[in-house]
């Protein structure tokens, strides 16, 4: 008898004997996954891709679905479609009506949720390993009949314009995250917002979310990602059945043009009731896929990425400009943002604490990092890869994230072999690339006059 | 299995052992949290915490940071009501190394002047930071209304009137006293046997002498009468930090369980009866759930929502109607069956990992977790589940807060049925513990 381990494509033949063309599964690849794992690539006749990552350490399994589809591939004036259909997946089938797919997944045990990004749209479910036919009927289910009634698409609306005032319009760090994209990014999607202009969202019609079901949610173009603890086999011939009659549809949106180059420094202020000034930076990075994106982590790690981290010993301990340092590089496939944010101590002017930031940044460039201080930053970079992977959960979200963005779904372990190989040369040398006033857009919250009470 | 033995000394041990990965966590809990501050210096033990890691004589607090992430290690010193708790994660190779740091900073801080100083400008910063998070300032004003003067209602970092009293004398007294505390509990977890775990807890607390320290009384709990609001102005807000709590229940307490299995189903998941009410059925707020707490003492049920402000009364009455409704008959039987299949099957995830099952054995330890929780769950009935709601929870004495503009907020808060008072406050103004808030 064959075996998926030891003998792929003979597996996979036998599970194909007798099934109808798109039902066919064909054994496509695969690659070790770190020191302990085995990721292996399988593809079904209407194009459907499946990662398998088994291990049996605990008895649970995550079964994601990830899109080639996100906020970037949302059409002019109607921002915000892919995030708000994402909430619509939930709403139901004829199998599953509104509220039936929550309670469903809950009866046994297991958490359902999804999240929109710039690149793609992704639907996590982890159960125990028992419950895994479940997400396989609801998730197949869900790809082939939702429903999309009015008054439930109206009531959801409303759900995604809170979801906005939470994390956007009542909030001083998602209003000028939000400010300092759309100055980065003039032209290319990435300068919208994932959850959509208010406007936009109020705009999108059933008539939009139909076009945009039919053409986005369909085997061609999603890749399902299964870790954890569970039986290849019947995992295979369960996605066999319950995906097996699917049309193919249309595979991969087209990229959107790259952004123009940025030639000079972009400021723009904005004026909140608050009483000290905060300041969000953001220089323009290369995609994830870029050389120089290991040596931009290990860079931006020494300079803001931790307690030890110069910017917060500067700045936050010794000059006492600013309360919070917080930074994170893009993960996108095109050209992202290093997006810095500074919270300053009241009475502090923000065109201080820049200063102070710039003689930093200018610092760091201009003198070579310690090999220790590299091995420093290597090593927590390392840490924080592997605590990210202890779950069932976070290794399919970083192997399917790493399969959609970057075609590798073991990249981060290519990532942890890349850090061995920078040294300062490399290090400042891509650094240099990015952290230039020309490349960046700044974001200045200023206290406003506020209202008395 | 966790591994558990008693240490030589008294201290309890526990370890997770597992090759999954190349790290190694350490967790360190002793029983004596922000309670036993000194009186009138709330937030004295947090500020003692935050100054282990500036560094004993001879390391100041740049070294401190650089050495432990040199060794791909990261540690965090926290404090809650009842304890203070260490947790370290770091590559498995540097384990012993960052065993023996964390002993030192343990052992001997230095508590330097310069070090207080600056750690009481960083702390009324971040106070002063609170008033930029709506979240974080609903919570802070819903224990303080909840609890008035009682110790629960005081935030655990203090307000900037009392760090302002805290002197070098209560750190340096406050470490003495509680360091060696009886009852300490110790755990790692990572690829390790017994040996190699009980070495690095002996690098942990070497130079950490053993105390018999009588615990601090805490009063119990009470709520006063009546439904009382706070509104806590911002003006030109869109939307409302809604939150509502009533009094809840204690760790110890019998009908823990049979109560949060019945506050699983009333708002614990997407599909109770809650969150599904707010959030499917009205479309009225992104985030709607409830959130059981549970101390030493009977501590808050906490229902929170973020409707917009014009609908942000009305969704307030109607969290009211079906938590009255919730008191009165008990979670609806089809809730209740699917919150216990929810709990016994989830709790895969809950000792999925070693880290996770280590911080299960923790709870175990201090009562916070119920042993044979699967058995336990099933046993539950909907007669035992309406008893626990019906003698815990009283939804005529509450505790309401509404951060938001008080413009719209304060008429149609006053008219939500069997409101007592309502106080409206300035959102700039510090939290004034035992001092009474603008009230109009």
């Amino acid at each position: 008898m064959s075996d998926p381990a030891r003998d792929p494509t003979s597996f996979a033949a036998r599970l194909s004997r007798g099934r109808p063309s798109p039902a066919r599964v064909a054994f496509q690849d695969e690659r070790a996954f770190g020191p302990r794992l085995r990721l292996r690539r399988w593809g079904l006749g209407n194009g459907l891709t499946v990662w398998t990552l088994p291990d049996g350490a605990a008895p649970v399994v995550s079964y994601q679905t990830w899109f080639g589809v996100g906020a970037k591939h949302d059409p002019p004036r109607r921002s915000g479609l892919a995030h708000f259909f994402e909430h619509l997946m939930f709403l139901g089938t004829e199998r599953y009506p509104a509220g039936a797919l929550d309670e469903a997944f809950e009866a046994v045990g297991a958490d359902n949720n999804a999240m929109t990004g710039c690149d793609t749209t992704a639907y996590v479910t982890s159960l125990p390993r028992s419950a895994l036919p479940l997400a396989i009927d609801v998730e197949a289910d869900r790809l082939a009949g939702l429903l999309l009634d009015v008054a439930e698409v109206e009531r959801e609306r409303e759900v995604v314009l809170s979801e906005r005032r939470d994390a956007v319009e009542d909030d001083v760090a998602g209003r000028a995250s939000e400010l300092l994209w759309r100055t980065a990014f003039r032209r290319h999607p990435y300068g919208r917002p994932i959850l959509g202009w208010s406007r936009d969202v109020r705009r999108i019609g059933i008539e939009d979310l139909h076009a945009f079901y039919a053409a986005r949610y369909a085997p061609a173009n999603a890749t399902l990602v299964v870790a954890g603890d569970f039986d290849e086999e019947a995992l295979l011939r369960r996605v066999q059945e319950a995906y097996g009659a699917l049309a193919p549809g249309e595979s991969r949106p087209a990229e959107p043009a790259p952004e123009p180059g940025q030639r000079r420094e972009r400021r723009v202020d904005l004026p909140w009731p608050t009483d000290a000034a905060k300041l969000q930076i953001g220089w323009r990075t290369p995609g994830v896929a870029h050389p120089d994106h290991v040596a931009l982590s290990l860079f931006v790690f020494l300079l803001f990425g931790g307690r030890s981290a110069r910017a917060r010993q500067r700045l936050m301990r010794d000059q006492e400009l600013a309360t919070e340092i917080a930074g994170f590089l893009s993960p996108f496939r095109g050209e992202g943002l290093y997006e810095l944010w500074l919270g300053l101590r009241e009475g502090v002017a923000p065109e201080d604490a820049l200063a102070a930031l710039d003689a930093l940044v200018e610092e760091a460039l201009g003198a070579p990092f310690a090999q220790d201080e590299i091995e420093k930053a290597r090593r927590r970079l390392r840490l924080s890869l592997f605590t990210s992977l202890e779950t069932a959960e976070g290794r399919a979200e970083r192997a399917g994230s790493d399969a959609l963005v970057l075609g590798d779904p073991a990249a981060a372990w290519r990532f942890e072999a890349a850090l061995r190989g920078v040294d300062d040369a490399t290090l400042r040398a891509a650094a240099a690339r990015v952290f230039r006033p020309s490349r960046r857009s700044v974001v200045t919250v200023r206290p406003a006059r506020r209202e008395a009470s | 299995m966790t591994k558990r033995w008693t240490r030589r000394g008294g201290s309890t041990a526990l370890l997770e052992a597992t090759d999954a990965l190349p790290i190694v966590d350490l967790a360190l809990r002793l029983p004596v949290g922000s309670l036993a501050d000194p009186p009138g210096k709330g937030g004295a033990l947090r500020r003692m915490a935050r100054l282990l890691r500036r560094g004993p004589r001879g390391m100041d607090e740049t070294a401190v940071e650089e050495a432990i992430a040199r060794l791909g290690g990261r540690l965090a010193l926290g404090i809650t009501r009842e304890s203070i708790e260490l947790q370290g994660t770091v590559l498995a190779e540097h384990a012993p190394a960052f065993a023996s740091l964390v002993g030192r900073l343990l052992a001997a801080p230095a508590f330097r002047a310069r070090d207080l100083a600056r750690a009481k400008r960083e702390i009324r910063a971040e106070l002063a930071d609170v008033r930029d998070d709506d979240p974080s300032l609903a919570a802070r004003h819903l224990r303080d209304l909840a609890f008035g003067d009682h110790p629960y209602g005081a935030p655990t970092g203090g307000t900037v009137a009392s760090l302002r009293r805290v002197r070098r004398e209560d750190l340096v007294e406050a470490h003495a006293r509680f360091l060696g505390t009886g009852g300490r509990i110790v755990g790692a977890a990572g690829p390790l046997d017994r040996a190699q775990a009980d070495a690095l807890f002996d690098a942990m607390l070497v130079g950490v002498p053993r105390r018999r320290v009588p615990r601090p009384w805490v009063p119990a709990t009470r709520f006063p009468r009546g439904r009382r609001v706070r509104i806590v102005h911002r003006p030109g807000r869109q939307q409302v930090q809604l939150g509502i709590a009533a009094l809840g229940t204690h760790r110890r307490d019998p009908e823990r369980l049979p109560l949060l299995v019945a506050e699983t189903a009333f708002g614990g998941t997407f599909a109770s009866e809650l969150t599904h009410e707010i959030r499917s059925v009205r479309g009225w707020s992104y985030y709607a759930g409830s959130t059981l707490r549970a101390g030493g003492k009977r501590d808050l049920l906490e229902l929170w929502a973020h409707p917009a402000t014009e609908v942000a009364a009305a969704c307030a009455e109607r969290e009211l109607e079906l938590l009255a409704r919730w008191a009165a008959d008990g979670p609806r039987p089809e809730d209740l069956r699917r919150a216990k299949t929810y709990l016994v099957g989830s709790r895969a995830f809950d000792e999925e990992t070693a880290a996770r099952r280590l911080e299960l054995a923790f709870l175990q330890e201090i009562g916070g977790a119920v042993g044979g929780f699967r058995t336990a769950v099933r046993r539950v009935t909907r007669a035992s589940a309406a008893k626990a709601v019906r003698r815990r929870i009283q939804p005529r004495d509450l505790a309401i807060v509404a951060v938001g503009d008080r413009r719209v907020l304060r008429p149609a808060l006053e008219a939500l049925s069997g409101v007592s008072s309502v106080e409206v406050c300035d959102a700039r103004r510090p939290l004034q513990r035992s001092a009474p808030t603008l009230t109009e």
